[in-house]
């Protein structure tokens, strides 16, 4: 997959759990989850569980602490996959 | 006091059955973590999973004022010791009044832990009601000196949120800082900072919401 099918994927992950959708169809790689999309905190483990299962990956603590922008989750999902970076 | 952390968790807006599935907890909890819960098993699972996360997260919070370049991660932050639970914990109460403050937490019911995060403790003082946790953590074991509140909002929207609990602590401010207004902005890693007359004012605080429930922490 390439990063931009990874964002287009995880856009829907990421659809839950904001309310603020405008800043949802405007996601870039730098978009931060909490300040930018103004998810709560408690929802994160909720992302990394979803992403395991869409991706089928499994994301170890060092990896998850890494997911704070769109970016990095990305970074982390590629990888994960095992094409390293795309 | 140096700085001072607080979370809150709506448990009305937390999916159980996800967190008492392992691929979720073991994400939130250390191995260690996740046995000590057979022993102090007063309390629901998914109880024991998001205290432990209000408690880690609101060390992240204090951590985090003194350390900008630190990222969240919850296993990493160790509860010590096994939770101290109220002797009839197993009849959880509501959430009355909708809203609740205090100072200091000695004549207050809460469930105490301590814990250890990059060779320093922490001590956390948290209430838990059927509708929430509310979690309020200082590096002193007294606590006697933090002012805090917890209150039930109309609204879940973001903005609203931030909202209330800016007018929610205004209110708290206004006995002890009455003259002119409190203007209340936060800096680039998150926390509050207060002023007034374009003075910033030694205050130490932390916010926090979730769903319905925001709450506060205050420090001189």
């Amino acid at each position: 997959m390439t990063r931009q099918e990874i964002l287009d994927e995880l856009k829907k992950v990421l659809t839950p759990y904001t309310a603020d959708k405008e800043a949802l169809a405007k996601v870039d790689e730098n978009t931060d989850l909490i300040k930018d999309l103004k998810i709560n905190s408690a929802n994160l483990v909720d992302i990394i569980i979803d992403a395991e299962s869409k991706y089928n990956i499994e994301i170890d603590y060092d990896s998850a602490d890494r997911m704070t922008n769109v970016g990095s989750c990305i970074d982390v999902i590629s990888e994960k996959m095992g094409q390293g970076q795309v | 006091m140096i700085s001072i952390g607080n979370d809150i968790v709506d448990l009305t807006a937390i999916d159980k059955n996800r967190t008492q599935q392992k691929a979720f907890y073991s994400k939130i909890l250390s191995d260690t973590e996740q046995q000590l819960y057979s022993r102090s098993s007063q309390i629901p699972f998914e109880i024991y999973v998001w205290l432990l996360w209000s408690a880690k997260e609101s060390v992240y919070k204090f951590a985090k004022r003194l350390d900008p370049e630190l990222v969240f991660s919850p296993p990493r932050i160790v509860i010590q010791s096994e939770p101290i639970f109220e002797a009839e914990f197993s009849k959880l109460k509501n959430f009355q009044n909708d809203t609740l403050e205090g100072t200091g937490f000695a004549s207050a019911s809460t469930t105490n832990l301590e814990i250890l995060y990059k060779d320093k403790t922490y001590y956390s003082r948290s209430f838990i009601f059927n509708e929430l946790i509310a979690t309020f953590v200082g590096d002193e074991p007294t606590m006697e000196k933090i002012q805090w509140g917890i209150k039930k909002i109309q609204s879940a929207d973001s903005e609203f949120q931030s909202q209330a609990v800016r007018e929610f602590i205004s209110g708290r401010l206004a006995s002890a800082f009455p003259s002119d207004e409190i203007k209340i902005t936060k800096t680039d890693i998150g926390y509050p900072i207060f002023s007034q007359n374009d003075q910033i004012l030694d205050i130490k605080a932390s916010f926090a919401h979730h769903g319905h429930y925001v709450a506060y922490a205050l420090g001189a």
